[in-house]
Order: structure tokens, then C-alpha cells, then sequence
């Protein structure tokens, strides 16, 4: 009798994938159900008492989190927006049968390999107020040239979201990229036989069937820009003053006072913010995918 | 497959289990252990207790085979000089350094970490005494008293602990470090036609002029929070009090009175605003590094920045050209400089593996042919009476000679109030930063941080809150 393929391999081979995926992040995050409820403080690491919602109650009072909040929202909006659309605006260029499409590829793929910290460094020099953002402008006689990006309550975030795109984009396209070679060619042959313009293509055969490609990255954009916290670290610090502090960061200054036991309530809200955004919207976009 | 699930699903749960149960209420605690790296016993040799260090260690002992002790040390902190006496101690003794160099903004939390955990570096370079309100000398530090160097000291002792009884848990590597003024370039003073001011009002003159002539008065750099606090804290709110400025700090501590009660803060902070409302501060303030403002004193771009004396030693090291002097700005009255009783020393982990090799190590250290290394590369004042700085900056020379050895003093709070740096660092330097966009009004930025400090101190389980 032909064995199935999946009784190729024992299941106990997932086992070390499994314990470590477990421990190191199931069992935290059980375990950030318990230590949200307590007083865990870094120097009585061991002396733990439960105080019941005080510390939530404190968060939702503190008006850094409610600013948290909303940048953190305003990131993750804006910056899978535009990755996404870069991305699928590359991809849509570069799947053509161009003569250097490889090159760049690799040169728009080549931000994402790079370190956040080292993307962030020469973007600060960017976007500093004698930075090469502003001589840019200044050459092409834009009226913004005295701006400092990083240093003014309202672009200091735009700057941040933008850095992220720049990093991320890349990234995007090269997975609509593959969506894109998944798609069988006599469909546009057929489609250009019935006299359909490429937009009506495009609407019809491109986007329901790269609907796959669109939920991983949609997915991935979502999870990453809620979780966000190399760019704002590196970049600003959550400032000036606290107006571009998102989750993560008001996480690390909790922490970074030893109030642990708040730290990880404020951890188990944006983990529940997570889920809440992401499974159903993840849900949402596979059920849209076309099977063919 | 069912079989297999359930195995899983019990190991998960033995896991679960085992993690909460090590979680739990345990008072005892973890027991600390040093961390060293390559560390390897002393050749047989037993290594002794801290209360028989200094009668079982022979200090010109040299190891058969090479000992590796840690040292934790701050970015800004961290001098070549400190490598190159390392190189020479082990030349002389076998000792090895592996130097763990942390970013400074996260120093302190990566040291907190450690502390909690049990991973406690050999030495640990930190501010004394401010520093023992976070880590207490009785939780993690080897006693010194009865180490060869203490005999050497030209400090006041008290500096050196967290306790009044004369006893000793720091080796000092520098004088008394925290006295802070205002360093200008002489010859950007000069062009302009300026003069140091001998009272508040000439001080903001001189910071017209400054304008006029198109540079900043004062070089600030709020991306770097720490030195957001410079000016209010150090520069303004000290001279506002004194001569109670301890007393103040005393009754903060104690919850007997807040920081929004003082109407000398709240001026402190209108006055502070001004700075950067009136347009004496250069335009990227909020995202100029300390490194941007000590280029900007040098090459003429600002005329003064206010800090401690390292800021001075980076810019004569840097720009060795640059001609620089110093006054204290003279507020609310007082023409005296803003003084924090601390240094900067090593404390040695009561705990560690190596401590034979480690109080070799320090004592070594503290050896006149090995600071002076230090002090020729990085002029300061010194700990020992042995130990000269023979170049000290004259601008530094100046505030000890016109001031600090007149008792023109006032001190600041960071000592004072040790116990709240954390929450200093975390929201009152953010809110100081917030202040001068001119976001928050003094008020508000008091208000706001009187509810965090409390709710700090009461996390803290500190008496009166």
C-alpha cells in the first residue's frame, strides 16, 4: 500500500521546534497573564504580590498611553498602507521582462536585510536640519528647508513611518513578486483575446488571485507596525518629549523603572490588541482568495 | 498522532508547571554568582572572603596562568587610557579585562537586569554615592575598608558608601567629578565683544548678543534626555533654593513636600522655557546629540554649553586648538557652582569568583604610575594624595580656586534623591524636553511629574508614600 506522504516523518520530529517555541514564547506570554496582576518589581524580583487591576487601572489613566495608543494605530495604519502599496507597485514593474530586472530587485530588496539600528543611524543624519533631506529640498527651492524632521512634534513621526517603508518595502514586493509568477499567463491571454484593458486585468485576475500574497503581507505589516519599536527607539526615543511613543517603548520605560509587574500588563494589552486586529482580519483576506 | 499529542501536551504542561512554581513567592531570593568570562580558579590558591582579603593576598603577586575578571562600564564613561592600564596590569600581574562597555541610556536598566538575576560583573564602575540608592551596598558590594589604597585617599570617605560608619565599598578613580558650569569658547566670546556675566540679567544680555551675531548662546541637545536636565537642575533650581537646598531635597524624599510646591521650580522652569522661547539655543535642540553640542561650542556655531567638567575634557581632547574658560550662570542672586557630592569608582561584587585577582586588580590601578596614565589623557581632579593631575584644565582649576574652595557651592538633587533616577530619566528629563518645545507649561510638567514620582516611591515601598 503507497504511504501517504505525511507518514514520511514521525511527528515527534516538530518536538524541538515545539519546546522551543513553548518556552520561549508560549510560556511567556501564559505566564504575562499571571505577572499583569502583580507588583513584580526589579528589586523584589522574587517578592511578588498580586494587586488585582491596579495596574491596568494606572495605564489607562496615564496620559503617555493614551498617546501610545494612537501613534501606535497611526504607525501601523499608515506604514502597511504604504508598504503594501510600494510593494505591490515594484512587484508590478519588476515581474516584467525588463533587462536589469534582477538588479533591481536585489537593490530594492536590499534595505530589508539591513540592520534597523544602521538604517536608523543614517536616517537621522538624513533628517537632521543640515541633513541631506533638507539640502535635497533646498536644491529643488522647497519652502521646508529649516525643518527638523526627527525634532518637531508633527513630522518627527511621518519621518519614522517613512523610514520604515523604505526599510520594508522591498520586502513586500519580493512576495508579491512570487504571488505575481503564480499566476498562470493564459489567463491574460485570454482576457487580452476578449479586448479587457489592463486595468480590468488587473481588477479581475492580478488582485483576487494574488490575494494570498496581499494576506501574508497585509499580516506581517499589521503584526509588525502594531509591535513596532527598533525605528521609534533608535530614532527619537518615543520623543521629542512623548509624541511619538507607541506600545512597545512605553513598555520599555516601565520596565526600564523596574516595574516589571506593569510592563508586562502593558505587554498583555498590546498582545491582545494583536489578536483582536490581526486573526480576524487575517480570517477576513483568506476567505477573499480565489482557488483555482 | 493521539499518543504523540498527549506526550506533547504534559511536557507543555511539566514546563508550565516547573516555570511558575520558580516564579513563585520565593523571599529568599536567587542566590547572586558573579559573572566573569574564561574566569579559571587561581593556580590551587583558596580564594579568600572578603573579611580576610587583605591578609591573605600578596598585591605584587603575578598569576601562573592568565585570570580574566569583568568590568562593567558606561559608553561615555569608558576611556582608552582605562585599556591601556589594563594592558599594563597584566603585564604586571596576569590579570586580564574583559571591559562589558554598555550604551549609557541603557546602562542602568542592562545593570539592573543583571543585579536581579544574579549576574553580577567582577567590578562594576558606577557614581558614588548617588548609585547606592539603586544598588545597596549590603545586597551586592565587597567591603573595602581594609584595602592598601584607602590609606591613600584624598576623599571625604563618605563618598564612598551608603552608610555612616566610616566604611568604605568604592574604589574612587576620580576626584570629586560633578561640578558643573557653563564652558565657552574664549575666542567666539571674544568676537562677539562679550563678557562673562556677573549676574542673571547680563546672562541673558550676553545671550542677545549671541543672537545677534547669529549663533546659539547655548549648545543643547535634548536627544541625549541627560543633558535635559542640566540647566534646570544643576544651573537654576540650586541657586533658587539655597541655602536650603538640602532641606528641600530632604523633605521630597520624605513626601513632606512636592516638587509643584516650589514656586522657586516653577520660576526655575519659566526662566528654562525662555531659553528656547527666545530663540538662545540652537534650532535642533530636540534632536542634536551631546557630541553635535560640544562640535557646535568648538567650531564657534554656539558659545557656551552647560555641563560637567567631561564635557570640557571631550572638546580639549577633540579640538586640542580650541580655547575654552567657564562661569557659573549666575541665578536668582547666586554666583556659586552647582556641586553633586559623588565621583565615579568601582565596586567589586562580594560575590565574585576572582576576588583575589580583582582587589589585585584595582589596587594595581590605583597606583600613581597607572592613574596617572588616566589623568594625562583625561585631565580631572584625583582620589589619591600620590596622584597628580598635572593638567587640569585651567577653566576647571578656576571653579575649584573662585568657588568650590570658597564654599560657593549649591547642591543639586540627583544625590539627594538617588532612589528616584530611574524615574528622572524615565519622565522628568522626557517632560523637561516636552517643556522646552513648549508643549507643557511648567505647571504641568510639575503636576505631572509629582503623581509619577509618588507612584514611583510608592512602588518602591518607600516610607511616607
Amino acid at each position: 500500500m503507497r504511504r501517504n506522504n505525511r507518514d514520511l516523518y514521525p511527528y515527534y520530529m516538530v518536538l524541538p521546534a515545539v519546546i522551543i517555541m513553548a518556552v520561549f514564547f508560549v510560556l511567556p506570554v501564559v505566564a504575562s497573564f499571571f505577572f499583569a496582576f502583580t507588583d513584580w518589581n526589579i528589586s523584589r524580583i522574587f517578592d511578588i504580590e498580586f494587586v488585582g487591576l491596579k495596574n491596568f487601572l494606572y495605564i489607562f489613566n496615564d496620559e503617555p498611553f493614551n498617546v501610545a495608543i494612537v501613534n501606535t494605530f497611526v504607525f501601523a495604519v499608515a506604514s502597511t498602507v504604504l508598504k503594501t502599496l510600494i510593494g505591490l507597485l515594484l512587484a508590478l514593474a519588476l515581474v516584467r521582462p525588463l533587462r536589469m530586472r534582477s538588479f533591481l530587485r536585489t537593490v530594492f530588496y536590499m534595505p530589508a536585510v539591513l540592520s534597523m539600528i544602521v538604517v536608523g543611524l543614517v536616517f537621522i543624519s538624513i533628517f537632521q536640519m543640515n541633513g541631506l533631506l533638507n539640502q535635497i529640498l533646498e536644491f529643488l527651492k522647497f519652502p521646508v528647508t529649516d525643518t527638523i524632521w526627527l525634532g518637531s512634534r508633527k513630522m518627527a513621526m511621518g519621518a519614522i513611518i517613512f523610514t520604515d517603508t523604505w526599510k520594508w518595502a522591498g520586502f513586500n514586493m519580493a512576495i508579491f513578486i512570487a504571488g505575481l509568477q503564480g499566476i498562470d499567463v493564459t489567463y491574460y491571454e485570454a482576457a487580452t483575446i476578449d479586448g479587457a484593458s489592463k486595468w480590468t486585468q488587473f481588477r479581475n485576475i492580478t488582485f483576487p488571485l494574488l490575494m494570498p500574497a496581499l494576506t501574508t503581507n497585509f499580516t506581517l505589516n499589521v503584526i509588525g507596525g502594531l509591535k513596532v519599536f527598533d525605528q521609534v527607539f533608535i530614532m527619537t526615543s518615543g520623543g521629542p518629549g512623548y509624541s511619538t511613543q507607541v506600545l512597545s517603548t512605553y513598555i520599555y520605560s516601565e520596565y526600564a523603572k523596574g516595574l516589571l509587574g506593569r510592563a508586562t500588563a502593558i505587554g498583555l494589552i498590546l498582545f491582545l490588541i494583536v489578536m483582536a486586529i490581526a486573526l480576524p482580519s487575517n480570517h477576513f483576506l483568506r476567505k477573499r482568495e480565489v482557488e483555482v | 498522532m493521539k499518543k504523540t499529542l498527549r506526550c506533547a501536551f504534559v511536557l507543555f504542561l511539566a514546563m508550565l508547571v516547573t516555570f511558575m512554581t520558580a516564579c513563585g513567592g520565593n523571599d529568599t531570593g536567587g542566590t547572586p554568582k558573579s559573572s566573569t568570562s574564561g574566569a579559571t580558579a587561581v593556580n590551587g590558591n583558596e580564594t579568600p572572603s572578603g573579611e580576610q582579603a587583605s591578609d591573605k593576598i600578596d598585591y605584587s603577586k603575578k598569576f601562573d596562568n592568565p585570570v580574566t575578571i569583568s568590568y562593567y562600564v558606561g559608553q561615555s564613561r569608558f576611556k582608552e587610557a582605562m585599556r591601556t592600564i589594563a594592558k599594563k596590569i597584566k603585564e604586571q600581574h596576569n590579570i586580564e579585562v574583559d571591559f562589558q562597555i554598555t550604551p549609557d541610556a541603557q546602562g542602568g536598566n542592562v545593570l539592573k537586569s543583571k543585579l536581579a538575576v544574579g549576574e553580577i560583573p567582577d567590578i562594576v564602575d558606577i557614581n558614588t554615592p548617588i548609585d547606592f540608592s539603586e544598588y545597596p551596598t549590603d545586597n551586592y558590594w565587597l567591603e573595602l575598608s581594609d584595602q592598601p589604597w584607602v590609606q591613600r585617599l584624598n576623599l571625604d570617605k563618605r563618598l564612598l558608601s551608603d552608610k555612616d560608619d566610616g566604611s568604605i565599598y568604592a574604589m574612587p578613580y576620580l576626584g570629586l567629578t560633578i561640578i558643573e558650569a557653563a564652558w565657552y569658547n574664549v575666542d567666539t566670546l571674544q568676537k562677539i565683544g562679550g563678557k562673562e556675566p556677573e549676574t542673571y540679567e547680563e546672562f541673558l544680555d550676553l545671550c542677545e548678543l549671541c543672537k545677534k551675531h547669529g549663533i546659539a548662546a547655548l549648545a543643547m541637545s535634548n536627544k541625549d534626555l541627560w543633558t535635559a536636565q542640566q540647566i534646570p537642575i544643576f544651573a537654576y533650581w540650586p541657586m533658587a533654593l539655597y541655602p536650603n537646598e538640602l532641606e528641600t531635597y530632604d523633605k521630597i524624599l520624605k513626601n513632606e513636600r512636592t516638587f509643584s510646591d516650589s514656586k522657586e521650580f516653577i520660576q526655575v522652569l519659566t526662566d528654562y522655557r525662555l531659553l528656547f522661547a527666545n530663540g538662545y539655543v540652537n534650532k535642533d535642540f530636540a534632536t542634536a546629540t551631546y557630541d553635535m553640542a560640544k562640535e557646535y561650542v568648538a567650531t564657534g556655531k554656539a558659545l557656551m554649553m552647560y555641563n560637567g567638567p567631561w564635557a570640557l575634557n571631550d572638546i580639549v581632547a577633540k579640538w586640542p586648538n580650541v580655547k575654552m574658560d567657564s562661569f557659573p550662570i549666575p541665578y536668582a542672586g547666586q554666583k556659586r557652582v552647582a556641586v553633586d557630592p559623588a565621583t565615579q569608582g568601582m565596586v567589586i561584587s562580594k560575590d565574585s569568583e576572582n576576588l583575589e585577582a580583582v582587589l589585585i586588580w584595582i589596587n594595581a590601578y590605583s597606583q600613581p604610575e597607572n592613574m596617572n596614565l588616566y589623568f594625562d589623557e583625561n585631565p580631572n581632579t584625583t582620589p589619591f594624595i600620590d596622584v597628580k593631575s598635572e593638567k587640569l584644565h585651567p577653566a576647571y582649576q578656576k571653579l575649584f580656586d573662585e568657588y568650590y574652595n570658597k564654599d560657593l557651592v549649591a547642591y543639586d538633587m540627583n544625590s539627594p534623591l538617588g532612589i528616584a533616577q530611574q524615574v528622572q530619566s524615565d519622565v522628568q528629563w522626557p517632560l523637561f524636553a516636552e517643556l522646552a518645545l513648549g508643549t507643557k507649561t511648567p505647571e504641568q510638567v510639575l503636576a505631572e511629574y509629582d503623581a509619577k514620582y509618588a507612584d514611583f516611591m510608592k512602588e518602591m515601598k518607600m516610607p511616607g508614600f
